[in-house]
């Protein structure tokens, strides 16, 4: 039986992953719908291209978290291997430790620049800057907030999931 | 400062810290040195500019063409039609590996890929043909290699965007080095052949078996002239390109009836994860690639190599020393985002065309995925193979070798790569 923190950890995870694969889907759709307006329909909207850097910014930061729970992203896990099991919960610690404050740092200082960005609008989309940017603050509050489930455990790594 | 910072991001990444963690903590260590107070204004900037560039999202959609090609079994297909044009030579199954990694290459352009997708079925079958699983794993770890040389390469599109040179040129040079590549890493396996005395499988395939096949693999095959071609005549951009491959690659799958609606999403799911993984470092680089022009770490850079601008091959021999030993200790994405803007300079000042420079520094930064201590296809191909990872590391270095040897080779006939897009550019 899992606990409640493991159930609500694989339940947002679940969740941003799906959400930021969706976000992955429509930014495919968008883009190939600027390429048949532009041949079929003789002329492009312009709001296309922006819409998909925005889409997959958003999924990107959006996956973060979820996919550091994973352990999916790139990084060197040889130290741990060679460590003995005191040392090794440390560096786990200190693993976790780091992650989280830089999530919260991240959330909190990018959430106030999205939110002084509000007065300018966006050339193709034309609306406030303050939209796209809070994908940043979204993605380092779901990170802080998937680490802070997970606890100092060891981290996973790309290796492990290919084995 | 910038000593600091490479201590700081080398101490972090050997502590197993996720890259992008370890880049961001550098970063901040950066800003110390500068002024703290610009971190609330320069940190998310920097962090969001680095990935709010439209030629970049063609990287998820050459990735997603990949993933949607392995799910439609494309990848069986292409590797059928090698072992049929290739599999009745003597070391069959290392050149099926070899050339199977150039028909992939020519929609994935990712190395890892390429290793995990041919590596899992080819390492067995290689083993079973008398290959030691050692030689068979840095075989498919090198001819991986291949895959960001040839076009789709997210390497070159990355590049590109650092210094608006443009892509369907870059390319077009990719193409007679990663042939090269190839035709290098057959030579290797050939000899392996001859010295094990391997013996020969079967024996010429019938001009029928091999129509059938060529016709069975034909929509995979086609895949790369549609990027190139469509990038090169203008129809369309990279990221159209990414986009528009994808959905064939999809088509192809669905009409073929290998491709459901479930393999679909589990390929979009695949490509959110890797493109989340890759975005992020390059975010996080793009802070610390801010820190260091601000510190004017490219211009001393410069006025260093000065007394060497005149000798081009020298100024890239030296480029591809300090690309070699960063790209040992450093993930490829980041080390290509942080040595570009900072080459750039000097290679324009040496008179090297930025084309060149761009096959180069890509070779360079691919040759690092089976370098140790971090190349991640030789990690990939220890997994797959079910070798510890330091026997593969000991019997990877006349793979990485035999790609320098090519690397010297490209620096010193830059006709190699510039000729096909002068013809066709």
């Amino acid at each position: 039986m899992l606990s409640l923190r493991s159930r609500s950890l694989l339940v947002s995870q679940k969740a941003t992953l799906w959400l930021a694969s969706s976000l992955l889907l429509i930014d495919l759709l968008a883009i190939l719908f600027g390429v048949f307006m532009r041949y079929i329909a003789g002329g492009a909207p312009i709001w296309t291209d922006e819409l998909a850097r925005y889409l997959i910014i958003a999924s990107v930061l959006l996956a973060m978290g979820a996919v550091w729970v994973e352990g999916g992203h790139m990084r060197v896990a040889l130290i741990e291997r060679l460590l003995p099991s005191g040392l090794c919960r440390l560096l786990n610690v200190y693993q976790w430790l780091l992650t989280l404050m830089l999530a919260i740092g991240g959330a909190v200082v990018s959430y106030r620049y999205a939110m002084s960005v509000s007065m300018f609008t966006s050339s193709g989309l034309g609306i406030s800057r303050t939209i796209p940017m809070l994908s940043v603050p979204a993605g380092f509050a779901l990170l802080a907030w998937q680490a802070l489930l997970y606890g100092p455990a060891p981290l996973k790594t790309i290796a492990e999931e290919v084995e | 400062m910038t000593l600091t910072m490479l201590g700081v991001f080398l101490v972090h990444v050997l502590l197993g810290l996720p890259l992008f963690i370890a880049l961001l903590t550098t970063a901040l260590v950066g800003f110390l040195f500068i002024d703290f107070s610009m971190v609330p204004r320069m940190m998310p900037q920097q962090f969001f500019s680095g990935i709010n560039v439209f030629s970049l999202m063609a990287i998820p959609l050459f990735i997603l063409a990949g993933n949607l090609m392995n799910a439609s079994r494309l990848t069986d297909r292409l590797m059928g039609l090698a072992r049929l044009l290739v599999g009745h030579f003597r070391g069959g199954m290392g050149h099926v590996n070899v050339v199977s990694s150039v028909f992939f290459a020519g929609v994935n352009g990712s190395a890892v890929a390429d290793t995990s997708a041919l590596g899992s079925l080819l390492v067995p079958a290689m083993r079973k043909d008398g290959y030691s699983t050692a030689f068979a794993a840095g075989l498919t770890a090198g001819s991986s290699l291949i895959g960001p040389i040839i076009p789709p390469s997210i390497f070159m599109i990355l590049y590109a965007s650092l210094t608006n040179t443009s892509v369907g040129d870059l390319f077009l040079a990719g193409v007679i080095p990663g042939l090269i590549l190839g035709v290098a890493f057959m030579a290797m396996n050939a000899w392996y052949a001859w010295r094990h005395d391997m013996p020969k499988q079967g024996g010429l395939p019938s001009a029928r078996a091999l129509g059938v096949a060529t016709l069975g693999a034909l929509p995979a095959l086609v895949a790369p002239f549609i990027i190139v071609a469509g990038i090169v005549m203008g129809f369309v951009t990279p990221t159209e390109s990414g986009a528009l491959t994808a959905l064939y690659v999809a088509l192809c799958g669905m009409v073929l009836g290998n491709l459901k609606l479930r393999d679909f999403w589990q390929a979009i799911v695949e490509t959110t994860r890797l493109t989340s993984a890759i975005f992020l470092i390059m975010a996080a680089s793009a802070t610390i690639s801010w820190l260091l022009s601000y510190a004017q770490v490219p211009t001393q850079f410069v006025e260093l190599l000065t007394p060497y601008i005149s000798d081009p091959i020298v100024i890239l021999l030296m480029l591809s020393g300090i690309t070699f030993v960063t790209g040992m200790f450093m993930e490829e994405v980041s080390a290509l985002m942080l040595l570009t803007p900072i080459f750039s300079p000097v290679a324009m000042m040496a008179g090297i065309d930025p084309v060149h420079l761009g096959i180069i520094i890509t070779l360079n930064i691919t040759i690092a995925l089976i370098t140790p201590p971090m190349g991640a296809c030789v990690y990939v191909a220890a997994a797959v193979s079910r070798l510890e990872i330091v026997s593969l590391f000991r019997t990877i270095w006349p793979f990485v070798l035999m790609a320098i040897l090519v690397l010297l080779v490209l620096i010193v006939f830059p006709s190699l790569t510039l000729w096909l897009p002068t013809v066709l550019g």
